[in-house]
């Protein structure tokens, strides 16, 4: 195939991918903090023993995983300020969005990684009077993160890669920014090419610190 | 609470689902006393230790620890569960050491002891410390001071969680088969620890195979099968001239067992 690559257009326009870039990272990062503390609440309330709590999360987490991501955003955005009348700009309306949708996941995570500690390690902080929270945030969430940490940088990862989503509520992210150029410029090949590039870099980066950790810890704790 | 037992129960119950495991326990410990509980596995001896700890919180019956109610209130006859400082306060008499150690792995031995000291009993970081490093010194592991639970032998880990229970100054001791996760020649030096704190007068509820220690440490022995106390009185006695057949049968087997 013969095609005259020509790179001048990338290094023209590397503004707007630093741009893109930088909403990119702020929508990922502010989900992943919504999506964490949310995840962290609903994931402790899967397991609460108060019947209502955990039957209300196990639907939310169902709800959540078992409707497509693109019919969320589009819901949140357009009909979730009719019912309940409040106005959110596409930016924050997409973070909401990816915080919900991702927390049902990580509350699965979290669910799973606190049923993976040994009920002997509660019983022992028990009996020497640690309460229910102590014992959670002393004992058994710093065991449990080891376990939970690669899944939830895969979903940390995850929720990078679906930020390009938020191009179809025009915010400018990564993919919706490369999109307006490549309709001025017709350099998709480039523009994309480059594209691809700056996501693996961006996400590359996560998973290698994540491999780090998991192997500090690993060294750490174990024989 | 002079002339109280240390530790007393009453008609003890207590059921998983359709499995009564408990039938009506009556007990009573006296203080600076060692009763060991001797029994098969599924007898309930556990299962009473951890009402004890009021590990198990749903029980009926009474048990009354240094003569207070562990876990319930009286209000016009009835039983009431209490929860909080009163609760605490009452249970916070009570230590227990577990068969698998259940130390906290990625806490070092010091963190391990100190922890419930500084977040339960809010004791300043270098104090608690200072305490530590007297109670690891206590079962000879003053070197092992940072190490964590995954660089100690079973014997040094059960040292540890004894400590660990210890930090508390608990009045009444438990002890949960904390020699049977352990290599044979790792026994020694957890029994060698035991018998130091029973010689300092602690009172202790010891759930064992050791029949040996049983003879030597404790004060009394009690037989348990199918969650009833079958039979109690000094170890000479239960261990070497026992009246019921079934303890009969049950130290026959252990004693088979061991050669």
């Amino acid at each position: 195939m013969i095609y005259d690559w020509n790179f001048n257009v990338v290094w023209e326009y590397r503004g707007v991918y630093w741009n893109g870039a930088q909403t990119t990272l702020a929508i990922s990062f502010l989900s992943l903090f919504f999506a964490m503390i949310l995840g962290l609440i609903i994931g402790i309330a899967r397991q609460s023993n108060i019947r209502v709590l955990s039957i209300a999360a196990s639907w939310y987490v169902e709800i959540i995983r078992d409707t497509p991501l693109l019919v969320q955003i589009v819901w949140i955005f357009y009909c979730l300020p009719i019912l309940v009348g409040i106005d959110m700009t596409a930016f924050w309306s997409f973070v909401f969005t990816i915080s919900v949708h991702f927390s049902a996941y990580m509350a699965e995570i979290i669910r799973a990684g606190i049923a993976s500690i040994d009920k002997g390690q509660t019983d022992a902080a028990k009996v020497l009077g640690l309460t229910y929270f102590q014992a959670m945030k002393r004992i058994v969430l710093p065991q449990a993160y080891r376990r939970m940490l690669p899944p939830l940088v895969n979903n940390f990862a995850d929720m990078i890669k679906l930020s390009s989503l938020a191009s179809v509520l025009g915010v400018y992210e990564l993919l919706h920014s490369i999109d307006n150029i490549i309709m001025n410029t017709f350099r998709p090949l480039e523009l994309y090419t480059v594209l691809a590039i700056v996501y693996f870099l961006i996400i590359f980066p996560v998973a290698f610190g994540a491999r780090r950790l998991e192997i500090h810890y690993a060294q750490k704790f174990s024989r | 609470m002079t002339g109280e037992p240390a530790v007393r129960t009453v008609d003890l119950c207590k059921r998983f689902g359709d499995l009564e495991v408990l039938r009506g326990v009556n007990l009573d410990v006296e203080p600076g006393g060692v009763l060991c509980v001797i029994g098969p596995s599924g007898s309930g001896k556990s299962t009473l230790l951890r009402c004890l700890a009021y590990l198990e919180e749903d029980f009926t019956g009474r048990i009354y620890l240094e003569g207070e109610l562990l876990g319930r209130v009286e209000r016009n006859g009835a039983l009431e569960p209490v929860q909080g400082e009163a609760l605490r306060r009452v249970q916070s008499k009570v230590g227990m050491v577990f068969q698998n150690f259940n130390l906290w792995p990625h806490k070092s031995a010091l963190g391990n002891i100190i922890e419930a000291l500084v977040v339960v009993k809010k004791v300043p970081l270098e104090e608690a410390e200072a305490v530590g490093d007297e109670l690891l010194a206590r079962v000879g592991l003053s070197d092992k001071r940072n190490d964590y639970p995954s660089r100690l032998s079973g014997g040094q880990q059960q040292r540890v969680a004894i400590a660990r229970a210890l930090a508390m100054r608990p009045r009444i001791m438990l002890f949960d088969e904390v020699t049977s996760a352990l290599d044979p020649e790792l026994v020694g030096e957890v029994l060698h620890v035991m018998k130091q704190l029973a010689e300092e007068g602690m009172t202790m509820l010891v759930v064992t195979h050791e029949m040996t220690f049983a003879s030597r440490v404790a004060n009394r022995v009690v037989f348990m099968d199918q969650g009833l106390i079958v039979e109690q009185g000094a170890p000479a006695q239960v261990l070497k001239n026992p009246s019921q057949a079934r303890t009969k049968e049950f130290l026959s087997q252990v004693a088979h067992e061991e050669i």
